[in-house]
């Protein structure tokens, strides 16, 4: 197989020489650049297959780059390598899809080397034909929403607030999304205000509610899953909180937010395409044989698993790796391929902790994975704790 | 709060005098029969108030508070002139040189008592606005390095980013320069064993002189600690720009929780164990049935480690032969819970007392201290956790820190 073709672009020489010498002995071909106008050159010119970038550079910087990538290369992925010691800055540019992932300075070489591998691992999956062609056979795969486009260029070419607000509050469904999400623990906002309610969520949490609420609108015959979805999804994201906040001691990020919203899409999608059949094996699933049936059922009878089908779909939208992953992996944590192990892991016990409040007065025992309660130095009974608590 | 009262007539000191205790006015008295005997006194005690006699033998009143205002050192003195004549003019000349009130001879209880007591409320607003200003100028220069670390710390991650990730390449080479060498190392001898061409011995020979010349054994084995000692200052560089932004970061949220602070003083010492086990004592004494405290865990111990640390380094720079002392006691009021921290080292001059919280101030050699622990510390008792961090110390005989922690936390959400 053809090397992989890298490109890595950063002001400082230094830093391009010591990644130089990170990838002595790796089988990449990489190409190097201090300024963003040469980096377009090598993008236009050369086949790359990734991007790594500096964020903050004179004249033109990381933005600017990842933004004519995004426009005219949008399948390389972008990383950024940024000396920012504010994480939260990096994760503004994954809220907006600009960059897949980053990496922070000072880097240690052998990380660097296995995520930009296992970022090619992740992209052969993402690409692979068999799925694809899987995909395209789906008829009910859901295009981008217009509204979703409507307001997406709304937000671009810098409309009002209040013109986007009324947009918003024409559909009722998003309009009652938005206000439970902006009341509920992750935001704890109380307001009845639409405008109130988008202002403090930002325009990227806005556009990601309008975007699941319109992909999880099924047939009123289905209102029963429709509910359960999102119903799943809100306590998943009062479980982030409460774990963000009770054992991290952190804020919770907006992305934690879209991670929920989006984790089981590929489940809507299945009850849309395969309707009762997909039923069948939920309800049979519910019965009491576990999650890992429920993936064997659906590669069983559909090709793929709901993890694989939303992982296409976002990766198709350019949803950043840290969300792509979520839903690939959240029933399999422990995967080795897994680039941001912590967030998943994380998703995976606030969606065990979901099920266990759901299903709180049944009779079906839920088991927390091993391995994933003693890498995050956790016991079960911690986790009760955490997830037993008020989001207060 | 301390009141000097100066009046010539022995009735009227005795007078106010028995006022002052009738009305049970929180102040102690020094009486002073004089203009010279007054200025002594000032000397000897802390003097918040002043009730001063116009007319007196010797020195009056209007120079004596002339006298009192020409120091800078007295700005803070309440000055009330004590006055029987009607005189406006006088009146006023002493208000323009600095008096602060009047009071009326032949007293007037009630005029007497009203006036006293709105010089000692003056006096503690002025207290508090002292201290608030301290507290806000403090506060402001964290903030301030909280802004400049933000950018510092993005300047020095990009020379730390290279000079890591080139250190990690080095040891590779190293390594593998290594292995080279000793395979070649291993050849020769075998050489030396199965080879009799001369020429070939003598070089051999001179390799092995200049290796022992370049101390080459000891390079080899040192390289490992070379290596190991490199990459820990690269990750206290990392870490001091992590402390760094701590002033400014917002994103964290600590979790107030109830917590035993006697525990975590346990766990502070078994942590500083290391440093002190052959300086000093250390003397434990807890009042029983404490009340646990609201309080964010690891900053407390990160405080309770700052200050013991700094005890230990100022016992054991004394150098004595025997070990020091170190006194922990905790109690509580069940309103608030005092640590206090108290060492028989060297004690803190006078000069630095003023300073001691101030960010970047260390006694410490270059690379021994931020000078960062006692202000982060400042910060955390008192903004962060609505505490007081007391200082109690005499040159010689020792220095105590008073940590005082409101036991509820009242938090504006």
């Amino acid at each position: 197989m053809e090397n992989k073709k890298i490109l890595f672009v950063d002001d400082e020489v230094d830093i391009l020489r010591s990644i130089e010498r990170a990838f002595l002995e790796e089988d990449f071909e990489i190409y190097f650049t201090k300024s963003v106008d040469e980096a377009i050159v090598i993008l236009d010119t050369k086949d790359i297959d990734i991007l790594v970038s500096d964020m903050r550079m004179p004249i033109k910087d990381g933005v600017e780059l990842f933004k004519y990538a995004k426009k005219n290369y949008p399948s390389i992925p972008r990383i950024a390598l940024s000396a920012y010691t504010d994480e939260g800055q990096v994760y503004r540019l994954l809220d907006k899809n600009l960059i897949k992932l980053y990496i922070l300075k000072p880097w240690k070489n052998s990380e660097v080397v296995d995520i930009i591998k296992k970022a090619i691992a992740l992209e052969e999956k993402l690409n692979d034909k068999r799925m694809l062609t899987i995909i395209n056979n789906i008829e009910s795969l859901p295009t981008l929403p217009d509204i979703y486009i409507k307001v997406n260029n709304m937000i671009e070419t810098g409309s009002g607030l209040n013109d986007i607000v009324e947009e918003v509050s024409r559909d009722q469904s998003i309009s009652s999304r938005i206000l439970r999400i902006a009341n509920s623990g992750f935001y704890g906002l109380k307001t009845d205000s639409i405008a109130q309610a988008v202002s403090y969520l930002g325009s990227d949490i806005l556009k990601n509610i309008i975007l699941t609420t319109q992909i999880f609108k099924l047939s009123s015959s289905d209102r029963m899953y429709y509910e359960m979805i999102w119903g799943h999804t809100e306590i998943i994201s009062e479980n982030m909180v409460k774990f963000v906040k009770n054992y991290l001691g952190e804020k919770p990020l907006p992305i934690y937010l879209s991670a929920a919203l989006f984790h089981d899409i590929g489940m809507v999608i299945l009850i849309k395409e395969f309707k009762n059949k997909y039923k069948q094996i939920l309800r049979t699933v519910q019965e009491g044989n576990g999650e890992g049936k429920l993936l064997e059922l659906e590669k069983e009878n559909f090709g793929m698993t709901h993890q694989e089908l939303g992982g296409l779909l976002l990766n198709w939208w350019e949803f950043p790796y840290h969300i792509i992953e979520c839903l690939m992996y959240h029933h399999s944590p422990n995967n080795e391929e897994i680039i941001n192990k912590d967030l998943v892991k994380m998703l995976y016990l606030c969606d065990v902790y979901s099920w266990k409040n759901i299903l709180k007065n049944k009779k079906r025992k839920i088991e927390i994975d091993p391995k994933v309660l003693k890498d995050m130095n956790l016991t079960v009974e911690k986790c009760d704790e955490i997830f037993g608590a008020s989001t207060k | 709060m301390k009141i000097l009262i100066v009046d010539d007539t022995k009735l009227n000191l005795a007078f106010a005098e028995s006022i002052i205790k009738k009305y049970n006015l929180d102040v102690e008295m020094v009486f002073a029969e004089n203009g010279m005997v007054a200025l002594e006194a000032l000397r000897k005690h802390t003097i918040n108030i002043i009730i001063l006699d116009i007319v007196m033998p010797g020195m009056t009143g209007i120079e004596v508070l002339k006298k009192i205002r020409s120091d800078q050192a007295n700005d803070n003195i309440r000055i009330l002139m004590f006055t029987s004549i009607n005189d406006k003019k006088i009146l006023r000349e002493c208000l323009e040189s600095g008096a602060t009130d009047y009071i009326n001879k032949p007293i007037d209880e009630v005029e007497f008592v009203s006036r006293i007591k709105v010089a000692i409320r003056e006096c503690k607003y002025q207290t508090k606005i002292k201290d608030t200003q301290y507290f806000i100028v403090q506060k402001e220069k964290l903030i301030a390095i909280g802004e400049l670390a933000a950018g510092i710390a993005h300047e020095i991650n990009n020379p730390v980013g290279y000079v890591q990730s080139n250190l990690q390449t080095l040891k590779k080479y190293a390594e593998n320069l290594k292995s080279i060498s000793e395979e070649y190392g291993n050849f020769s001898k075998e050489l030396l064993r199965n080879v009799e061409d001369k020429d070939i011995l003598t070089r051999i020979q001179s390799i092995d002189d200049q290796k022992k010349h370049m101390k080459y054994d000891f390079i080899v084995n040192d390289l490992g600690e070379l290596f190991k000692e490199s990459f820990s200052g690269l990750d206290r560089v990392t870490e001091i720009v992590q402390s760094l932004k701590n002033f400014a970061r917002q994103d964290k949220i600590d979790l107030i929780k109830a917590e035993d602070i006697t525990q975590i003083m346990d766990e502070t010492l078994i942590i500083a164990k290391n440093e002190s086990k052959y300086y000093v004592n250390i003397i434990k004494e807890y009042q029983e049935g404490l009340p646990d405290v609201e309080c964010i865990r690891n900053q407390i111990g990160q405080v309770f480690l700052n200050i013991i640390v700094n005890a230990i380094q100022a016992i054991k720079g004394q150098g004595k032969a025997e070990k020091g002392n170190i006194y922990i006691k905790i109690y509580s009021d069940n309103i608030n819970i005092m640590c206090s921290i108290r060492d028989d080292g060297p004690g803190i001059p006078d000069s630095m007392k003023s300073s001691i919280f101030d960010p970047f101030f260390t006694t410490k050699d270059v690379g021994e201290g931020t000078g960062l622990g006692l202000s982060i510390s400042h910060d955390i008792i008192v903004n962060k956790h609505k505490g007081e961090i007391i200082l109690n110390t005499q040159i010689g005989q020792g220095t105590e820190f008073v940590i005082k922690l409101p036991i509820k936390q009242k938090f504006d959400v």
